[in-house]
């Protein structure tokens, strides 16, 4: 996992309203479908009337709700769950802890101490909480129809808007207490288990960011690096001893970048691959230049190459400081003679602030110093670190984002519940899950790179059985008949209908703040806490109009 | 107090069939009922299982939607929200939350209604002391009685002193004390110009205190009525005396054949069980010591 991805910002927030507009549109378009054949069986031509007239007692239903009546219903979910002993799950997460450095190796400074301590602690209450939060909210509206209690609540004044979201809100209420006393819990056994020697790797690092271009053996402008064969494209790569350079440029950078020591902390994770030997022991070198394109300076830094430190745990070990004034004694100043302006003078120091920035913006220009070896960097190998923030508040912000997706499972089961029974609702919301967590990446994948214009790459899953039958090449164009053009038809529609469900299961790896606190990151509000924030009421709406609708159109009395 | 001539419940044609998965039908619980429950009055529904009468009153309360026909609750349509504010139902079997105590039950319950905090406490106390599980209200409801589960039921539909009240089955699984209590508070209920509608197969429950009654069989309404009018025999009269001597009886007989009348029988009344069984406690309760002692049989003891 990189650890760069963009954050959310208003166009992002406006195409995304759009999608969620035309996705409740589409959902409703669904409903009638279904809706209104089922209503005219039953009403005759009274039927789309009927369906016109719940949608619109559905609709006050969801505005008139009664803040009182949702916390009594709140309140009896919360005892509910409560006296059905769910909080013994913390028996169980005690348990677990007690017996974890058997298995952690807890008191061993390895090298990955840290990262594996966290990870334990997100896993355990993440792996813990999941099942209790979709069994809970799949089973208690179903079994409430079931024992008939919901008889005595919906002959009273309650709207069944207010069923739903009390509910919503009891097991919310639930999941938080269980999950604040689990984080707690844990940021306490972090401390006192992280060995001392690791407790370094403790640390919420805030990376600032570059775009990376590159620049070839000749010094011409690329997009990309060589590739040197393998498959995970993920770096590009510079041959050493050349022109060839890797560039990134930095818009983000003030002087609230800068350190005690009034240096900027650059941090950088190159990876090297070797066209020989090179000497035992010694790794590949390379150098920083801050490149300013209008004036023609070119200040290296150091004055001589770095060595690259790959598969360092410590980030302390791979973070440069450069002093914001960089004079001839450290470094090396030179001044290319590009740009307007550009004079023969070569100054003796150079203020990188003030100096090298171009429109608000800092070149850095990466070289490798080994001539015939090659340095592999993608955007998020360099970043300059903003002062750490506290560790604790990245922690926090983590119990967040996690805390954010067991709200939307509950707002999903209960939902669930509204229509079928819990094992049913329990089956379902569990494949939302596998979906949207483990396979969401392949979907995504899917979408993005298998497929170009709405048009599969190779041909689509069809298309790919029979070529695997007939032994076809993917580049042979399939034969012309009726057969194989309704193949590719099919495969278009499979298309649209995994792009369509793109939209209806929530990514929940955007709620996933582990990885960066796990690596020593802060975990970016931008990127894990607002996205996270905007799917969960993205889905409860929709959810909350579909539970009640639910709940209004069933007969309650019927099992 | 007197029944009024609003319309409390209005029901037009009213039919419900219950139907399979795949929508087709396999029971036809009521069929065509047209009846109305006018304001104040204790309306009895009346029926062998499988009648409808649980039925229907589910379709009042909208806990199940009509086939075909109308019901209008307190003027409203039978799914309408608002009309809850002003009815107290109490179910056959009393589904309550169970993992509650009796408060926590009330307090929920009145929460649901526009309730002041301080209207409910006062509330939830008078309505335990009422149904009698004083001692019993911090108990959860899983350790209850079926009796006092049905009192606690009885509470909460109490809650809001409710301008209809609908009780089905609402003596069963009472003891006769709990039973009599209940037509007590019907009657009560009655008196305070509340509207009752309850449905139960125990004939003499709804004789004791419905003033109408509405007869179903096969989810067909059989017979409706005042309860005194359908009893009323009147080729028959009763005349009721102290006790008579044969002689007495010989001269009543010779006057009743100068009229044309015949006497048809001579007997002692009897009490009915319910009321022994309700004296007998009462005694016990005021003189605690006495207990049943057997009649000595002649020759015992020899």
């Amino acid at each position: 996992m990189d650890f760069d991805d963009k954050g959310i910002g208003f166009p992002e927030l406006l195409s995304g309203m759009g999608s969620w507009g035309v996705a409740v549109l589409i959902l409703l378009g669904i409903v009638l479908v279904f809706a209104v054949p089922i209503s005219m069986s039953y009403s005759g031509s009274r039927g789309p009337g009927r369906v016109a007239e719940t949608l619109i007692r559905g609709f006050i239903d969801v505005l008139s709700q009664s803040f009182r009546r949702l916390f009594a219903i709140a309140t009896l979910t919360f005892r509910e769950s409560v006296r059905r002993k769910t909080l013994w799950v913390l028996a169980v997460f005690v348990v677990l802890f007690m017996f974890a450095h058997w298995f952690l190796g807890a008191g061993q400074a390895t090298e990955s101490a840290a990262k594996r301590h966290v990870m334990f602690v997100m896993s355990a209450v993440t792996w813990l909480l999941i099942p209790i939060a979709v069994i809970l909210a799949c089973w208690g509206l179903p079994n409430d129809i079931k024992e008939r209690s919901l008889h005595t609540v919906v002959t009273k004044p309650a709207r069944r808007a207010e069923i739903v979201f009390g509910r919503i809100l009891g097991y919310s209420a639930v999941m938080t207490l269980v999950l604040l006393v689990m984080g707690l819990f844990g940021y306490i056994w972090l401390m006192r288990s992280v060995p001392d020697s690791a407790k370094n790797q403790l640390i919420a690092r805030v990376p600032v960011y570059g775009e990376l271009t590159f620049l070839d053996r000749q010094g011409v402008d690329q997009f990309k690096g060589i590739n040197v064969g393998d498959i995970w494209d993920f770096r590009s790569f510079i041959e050493g001893n050349s022109n060839a350079r890797a560039i990134y440029t930095f818009d983000r950078l003030d002087e609230s970048a800068l350190n005690s020591d009034d240096a900027l902390p650059l941090e950088y994770n190159f990876e090297a691959f070797r066209s020989y030997k090179g000497t035992i022991g010694q790794n590949v070198r390379f150098s920083f230049h801050f490149v300013n394109k209008a004036t023609g300076l070119d200040v290296q830094y150091p004055a001589g190459s770095a060595y690259i430190r790959e598969y360092s745990p410590n980030p302390e070990d791979t973070t440069m400081a450069i002093p914001r004034v960089l004079t001839s004694k450290n470094s090396l100043i030179s001044r290319v003679g590009f740009g307007e302006g550009a004079t023969e003078n070569v100054p003796e120091e150079v203020d990188l602030l003030k100096d090298m920035m171009v429109d608000g913006k800092l070149r850095v220009e990466v070289s490798c110093d080994d001539g015939a070896q090659y340095l592999g960097m993608a955007r998020p190998d360099l970043f300059f670190r903003l002062p750490n923030r506290s560790f604790f508040v990245a922690y926090a912000k983590t119990f967040v984002g996690m805390w954010l997706m067991l709200i939307l499972i509950v707002v999903l089961s209960t939902t669930a519940s509204t229509f079928v029974k819990g094992p049913v609702a329990t089956f379902l919301v569990a494949t939302y899950l596998i979906m949207g967590r483990l396979l969401r990446g392949h979907l995504d994948e899917l979408l993005t790179q298998f497929y170009k214009d709405g048009k599969p790459i190779g041909g689509g899953l069809l298309e790919s059985a029979v070529r695997l039958t007939t032994q076809d090449n993917q580049l042979t164009p399939l034969a012309s008949n009726g057969f194989n053009e309704s193949i590719v038809v099919l495969d278009r529609g499979i298309l649209r209908w995994l792009n369509a469900m793109s939209y209806i299961i929530p990514d929940f790896n955007k709620f996933d703040g582990a990885p960066y606190l796990a690596n020593g990151f802060d975990v970016p509000a931008e990127t894990r806490i607002v996205p996270a924030l905007i799917i969960t009421i993205g889905f409860f709406i929709p959810c909350l109009f579909v539970g009640t609708y639910s709940l209004m159109s069933r007969e309650l009395e019927a099992k | 107090m007197s029944t009024g001539t609003e319309n409390v419940v209005e029901i037009r044609n009213l039919s419900k069939d219950y139907r399979d998965f795949w929508g087709r039908k396999t029971v036809q619980a009521l069929n065509s009922l047209t009846l109305d429950v006018k304001k104040g009055e204790v309306f009895g529904l009346l029926g062998p299982n499988g009648s409808g009468k649980t039925t229907t009153l589910k379709l009042l309360l909208g806990l199940l939607f009509p086939s075909s026909g109308q019901v209008r609750v307190l003027g409203q349509p039978a799914h309408d929200v608002e009309k809850n504010e002003r009815i107290g139902y109490l179910p056959e079997e009393s589904y309550l939350y169970r993992f509650l105590n009796a408060d926590e039950t009330l307090d929920f319950y009145g929460r649901l209604f526009k309730m002041s905090a301080a209207e409910r406490r006062e509330r939830r106390d008078q309505l335990i002391e009422m149904v009698g599980l004083k001692q019993a209200r911090r108990r959860q409801l899983k350790q209850y009685s079926k009796g006092m589960t049905r009192r606690i039921g009885l509470a909460q539909a109490l809650i809001n002193n409710p301008d209809l009240v609908l009780l089905d089955e609402p003596t069963s699984g009472l003891d006769p004390l709990g039973s009599r209590d209940m037509k007590d508070l019907i009657n009560k209920l009655k008196d305070q110009g509340k509207t009752v509608i309850m449905c139960s197969h125990l004939l003499a429950d709804v004789q004791d205190v419905c003033d109408r009654i509405a007869i179903l069989y096969l989810g067909e309404l059989k017979v409706l009525g005042n309860v005194g009018d359908l009893l009323e025999s009147s080729e028959e009269s009763l005349l009721r005396t102290s006790q008579l001597s044969d002689e007495a009886i010989r001269d009543v007989e010779q006057a009743l054949a100068k009229h044309g009348a015949t006497m048809k029988n001579v007997s002692h009344p009897t009490s009915t069980l319910e009321e022994l069984f309700l004296n007998t406690i009462a005694e016990s309760r005021d003189r605690p010591g006495q207990r049943y002692v057997a009649p000595q049989r002649a020759g015992a003891g020899k």
